[in-house]
């Protein structure tokens, strides 16, 4: 923690640099803080297409710049796209397109969203006319940009648990202004021209006698003009001092100036192969490489010009595409020579279709379906649409899923949002296979929650964390029979025990508007599924969890060490065996095993999130800020479902009388 | 007596036991993961799950408790006598019985584990310039020791151990006196403190022992991570015969062992972590650490070593989930430093390194338990198609 936050606050002293960038200095069309300047201009569908499926390096892994655009204004604004103020959307890709090449403008886009005024009042700005949570544009808050680095600079230093919301709020302000100042400067290079009129012949002669040259022509001439140099200096670095080094010096200090801003975006394909040069390149460092690597990097200077193209036709949509399009061309080719591009596209595919959210409104309609059909049980039509819609439904996240594990070429589950949709998409999975065999309605209606609940639960997590969601993993979990077989499997350990809590909700609201007694054999049955629910979790969990021991012993040479994380899935192996021993022994009924499988919903809950907040143990990785308050309410909810069922079941057994007459089954008989 | 074993037979076969003991065993297994907050991962582990029973304390209230070690011994009794022996042996029960056999032989691995296993670690440095290129034994984490040796004039050195367990968890005022026929003097341990630091006396504060030339023992808070503890204690080597007593301060941070000279003889006493030997030499020959393209985040750390036994070598690779197992020892790619090194400097590389004659066990165990809820999870699934299918029917 107190490395993060070290490094945080280097980031933003790197920051503070940034405001040096001509644009973001004001020396570009600035916009009237009166009048927000409405988009002057549009890209062509075909360009953004095209530049969305341009690849990247990004976080240590190669991506289409859709996914670096998706989430950087999910970060900075907590959606996908924007409306500008005449109502014309603006998708990320369309969004990052305008910070790149049209900064001036999209410093008047209204992107930053501040949750609180008060980080406002915090950085002293004033916020007139506006709601306390609202969206600012770039050039609103860029009064204050000093103060607010200033101010996350020290924030940065007090640990993340201790920051209060104003704290927390000025650090995610200064960030998201570092991101889009890295953004908006990044071409400042391409824009940049270097006049020769008052260099010397003999440098300028480098140059064809042009009167300016760009970025591109110096870092192609890199090796021309470091032998000027070395005749210049007659083979000593130091000493020399004449019109040509004097020019020669001043020309590389602009470039190294000019290009120092140009890191954010790694552009260009290394030379060579993935595995002797993973690391792609930026215009910051192809410049570097340029002056000192031992290999030819002509392509990608190639592509560097060709940067420059795009900025100078910025504003003529038919140039711009010629331009984006022998720059996509380029690099797509030399990323497939390094046989690093082909599941880019698919990637690009996967946000397309955006079939976790297609997903997520399927199971609310099979939802709303399954709800019409408790009022109208006859309506076969609606009970087999319902049945339709979420198999439907259940088909798309199954999809997007694979899709995943294509692009990533991983298991299903290797990240805490991969487990929300796996828990979903095997919870569901299990409720129609359930429900096929009793054909009661009970597991469609459940699966019909827990597909709705899941995938909307994924996708305000995906949202809260605004992080790329397929990243690379850390050394130890970089195995993907280990993330194929103990992280499954206790993955389906969680759904089983969400799902027999779903169900036992059901017995319990049953319970209390008296079903034990009006349909017995309707709470049987959901008696039955929730048992053999449990079952199944059992069996998964338990696996799961000597599974993850066994790897446990491989990686770090010991089969348990009570870490938090381990003791979590045990937890839910001891309570299931609980549950499932009182239940043989005669301790519980029906009702208590609707109960304690509540409670045992709770240990999943606790397992699955809550020991990430403890923030300690060897799961460290595991840990995601944010989800605190989420816990507390499921535990607050639960807690008074609890508390309902522990007054129900008592003054259901004192109406029952001594002997106890609710209709169980009899104790020593597994169900 | 008949009566007794018959009772008690019914209790240690009991579902009532099974559900207390799983009820306790949760409860344990959250308090621990709860306090890991607060103390030692190592702490918590003797407090809660090596112990056989403990005092929990909260808001000044204690709470007895039994502790783990304890509950698995009766869990398996338990399951022995209820789940395996007494079980009404039908089919329907097969997968049961089968998934209660290899939990029990689960725990009996967990015993032999926990009573024979040895866990530390041996680290090696690149070039051998800053600490052991090449180590033929291992260091407990926790666990310490005392050495006491004899350093002939002609070479060679004869070592007398006491173990930790002997010492470490004395009451400050309470000392310790180990004999040897092999020795001339007694040994007294004093004063021991599981993590201090030796200053000199005026910057003590009050707060140290009694002054040895010029420096006290100070004792410390215990570390969060207790393998960053440094333990210290006094030591008296009292010549036997009423001869001459020789005081000194043993500090775990100390590089070089306290040297004592009795007449001809010389002999060195140290404190350090507890050394187990390996039948083999390991040679680091190279450490690295690859870390994702562009970024900080590593991808993989691997050691390039060579494995030196009776004259014969082997290069071997050790990377994060490729141990090298050997012997009866499995060494572990575990640690590397420094963190901030500066591309070219020698780097070290931390292995840790196992013992554990139960090591195959838990697989095994995990096999039969799959197979046994399999089982089980089938025939109940069959069972409860066949009763829909019936109500359907109907």
């Amino acid at each position: 923690m107190r490395t993060h936050t070290l490094l945080a606050a280097a980031a933003l002293a790197a920051a503070a640099a940034l405001v040096t960038s001509p644009i973001l200095a004001g020396e570009g069309p600035v916009a009237d803080a009166a009048s927000p300047v409405v988009r002057a201009h549009s890209w062509l569908p075909e360009t953004v297409k095209l530049l969305e499926e341009l690849p990247v390096q990004d976080d240590g892994r190669i991506k289409p710049l859709r996914t670096v655009a998706d989430f950087q204004l999910l970060k900075i604004r907590g959606t996908r796209s924007h409306r500008t103020p005449d109502g014309v959307k603006v998708k990320a890709a369309e969004w990052l397109l305008d910070v790149l090449f049209h900064p001036e403008h999209a410093k008047t886009q209204e992107v930053f969203t501040i949750a609180d005024d008060a980080v406002l009042h915090a950085v002293g700005l004033g916020h007139e006319g506006k709601k306390r949570r609202d969206r600012y544009a770039y050039f609103e808050l860029e009064p204050a940009f000093t103060r607010i680095m200033t101010l996350a600079q020290e924030y940065a230093h007090v640990e993340a648990q201790n920051r209060d919301t104003v704290q927390q709020g000025v650090l995610t302000l200064a960030t998201n202004m570092r991101d889009f100042a890295e953004l908006a400067s990044f071409l400042d290079f391409a824009r940049r021209r270097y006049p020769t009129a008052e260099w010397p012949e003999r440098l300028t002669g480098i140059f064809g006698g042009r009167t300016e040259i760009r970025t591109s022509d110096a870092v192609a001439a890199s090796w021309q003009l470091h032998g000027l140099r070395l005749v210049e200096t007659d083979g000593h670095q130091h000493g020399a001092d004449t019109d040509v080094t004097r020019a020669l010096d001043g020309l590389l200090k602009d470039l190294s100036r000019t290009t120092f801003a140009a890191n954010r975006l790694a552009l260009f394909p290394a030379p060579g192969t993935a595995d002797a040069r993973p690391t792609w390149m930026s215009p910051a460092s192809l410049t570097e490489q340029a002056f000192t690597a031992d290999v030819p990097v002509e392509g990608q200077i190639e592509m560097l010009g060709i940067l420059e193209d795009m900025t100078d036709s910025a504003d003529d949509p038919a140039a711009f595409h010629e331009a984006a399009k022998r720059f996509h061309d380029a690099s797509v080719a030399l990323a497939t020579g390094r046989g690093e591009y082909e599941k880019v596209p698919v990637e690009v595919a996967y946000y397309r279709a955006d079939l976790m959210h297609w997903s997520l409104l399927a199971f609310g309609l099979a939802f709303l379906l399954t709800a019409w059909t408790w009022t109208a049980p006859r309506l076969k039509a609606v009970v087999i649409g319902s049945q339709g819609v979420m198999w439907v439904a259940l088909a798309l996240a199954t999809a997007g899923i694979t899709m995943r594990c294509i692009i990533r070429s991983r298991p299903p589950v290797s990240t805490l949002y991969e487990t929300i949709l796996f828990v979903t998409a095997v919870g569901v999975l299990v409720a129609l296979i359930s429900e096929r065999i009793g054909r009661r309605g009970i597991s469609r209606s459940v699966g019909a929650v827990l597909g709705f609940g899941g995938m909307f639960l994924a996708n305000r997590y995906e949202m809260h964390e605004a992080k790329d969601t397929m990243p690379n993993l850390v050394a130890v979990l970089d195995t993907n029979f280990w993330l194929a077989t103990h992280v499954t499997t206790v993955t389906i350990g969680y759904s089983a025990g969400i799902l027999a809590a779903l169900i036992s909700h059901v017995y319990v609201g049953g319970s209390m508007f008296g079903l034990e007694r009006r349909a017995p054999q309707f709470m049987k049955s959901l008696t039955r599924t929730t048992y053999g629910v449990l079952c199944f979790g059992l069996l998964f969990s338990v696996v799961g969890t000597i599974l993850g021991g066994i790897w446990a012993n491989d990686s770090w040479g010991r089969f348990w060490g009570w870490d938090p994380k381990e003791n979590g899935a045990l937890l839910i192996c001891l309570w299931e065996l609980i549950i499932l021993h009182a239940r043989m022994g005669g301790y519980i009924r029906d009702f208590g095993l609707a109960v304690m499988s509540i409670i045992g919903g709770l240990v999943v809950v606790f397992s699955w999130w809550g020991v990430n907040l403890l923030g300690i143990g060897l799961h460290s990785y595991g840990f995601t800020t944010g989800v605190m308050g989420v816990l507390l309410i499921v535990g607050s909810i639960e807690g008074v479902v609890l508390l309902a069922a522990g007054v129900h079941g008592f003054l259901r057994s004192r109406a029952a009388g001594p002997t106890g007459a609710t209709p169980t089954l009899p104790p020593g008989v597994p169900v | 007596m008949k009566r007794l074993l018959n009772g008690l037979l019914a209790l240690f076969s009991s579902y009532g036991l099974a559900v207390t003991l799983l009820f306790f065993l949760f409860v344990l297994t959250f308090l621990g993961t709860w306090e890991q907050r607060f103390t030692s991962l190592y702490e918590v582990q003797r407090q809660f799950f090596d112990s056989t029973w403990l005092v929990y304390r909260r808001f000044g209230v204690p709470i007895p408790l039994p502790g783990v070690y304890l509950l698995l011994t009766l869990l398996s009794i338990n399951l022995i006598v209820g789940g395996i022996v007494r079980i009404r042996k039908s089919s329907a029960t097969f997968g049961i019985l089968i998934a209660h056999v290899g939990i029990v032989t689960m725990l009996a691995g967990g015993l032999i584990e926990y009573h024979s296993s040895q866990k530390g670690h041996m680290t090696l440095h690149e070039n051998g310039q800053r600490g052991p290129q090449q180590a033929d034994e291992f260091k407990s984490y926790h666990e310490w020791e005392i050495v006491v040796a004899e350093i002939p004039r002609q070479g060679g050195v004869i070592e007398l151990v006491i173990p930790g367990k002997q010492f470490i968890d004395l009451r400050p005022e309470a000392t310790a006196t180990f004999v040897s026929d092999e020795l001339p003097f007694d040994v007294t341990v004093s004063r021991v403190a599981r993590n201090s630091r030796v200053v000199p006396a005026s910057q003590a504060r009050g707060g140290g022992g009694p002054v040895i030339d010029g420096f006290t023992l100070v004792d410390l808070p215990q570390m969060k991570e207790a393998e960053q503890d440094s333990a210290g204690l006094y030591v008296t080597l009292s010549e036997k015969n009423g001869g001459a007593r020789h005081d000194a301060i043993l500090w775990a941070m100390q590089d070089l062992p306290w040297v004592v000279e009795m007449g001809a003889r010389t002999y060195s006493v140290d404190l350090s972590r507890r050394r187990w030997k390996v039948p083999f030499s390991i040679v680091l020959d190279d450490f690295r650490k690859v870390d994702h393209p562009g970024t900080m985040m590593p991808a993989s750390f691997e050691s390039d070593v060579t494995k030196i036994e009776g004259g014969a070598t082997e290069r071997i690779n050790i990377s994060m989930n490729r141990p090298l197992r050997h012997a009866g020892y499995t060494l572990f790619q575990s640690g590397w430093g420094p963190q901030n090194a500066a591309p070219g400097t020698p780097l070290f590389s931390t292995f840790s390194v196992v013992r554990n004659p139960a090591d195959s066990v838990p697989l095994w165990s995990c096999y039969v338990i799959a197979a046994g809820l399999l089982i089980h999870f089938v025939q109940k699934l069959v069972r409860h198609i066949q009763a829909e299918n019936r109500r359907a029917t109907a």
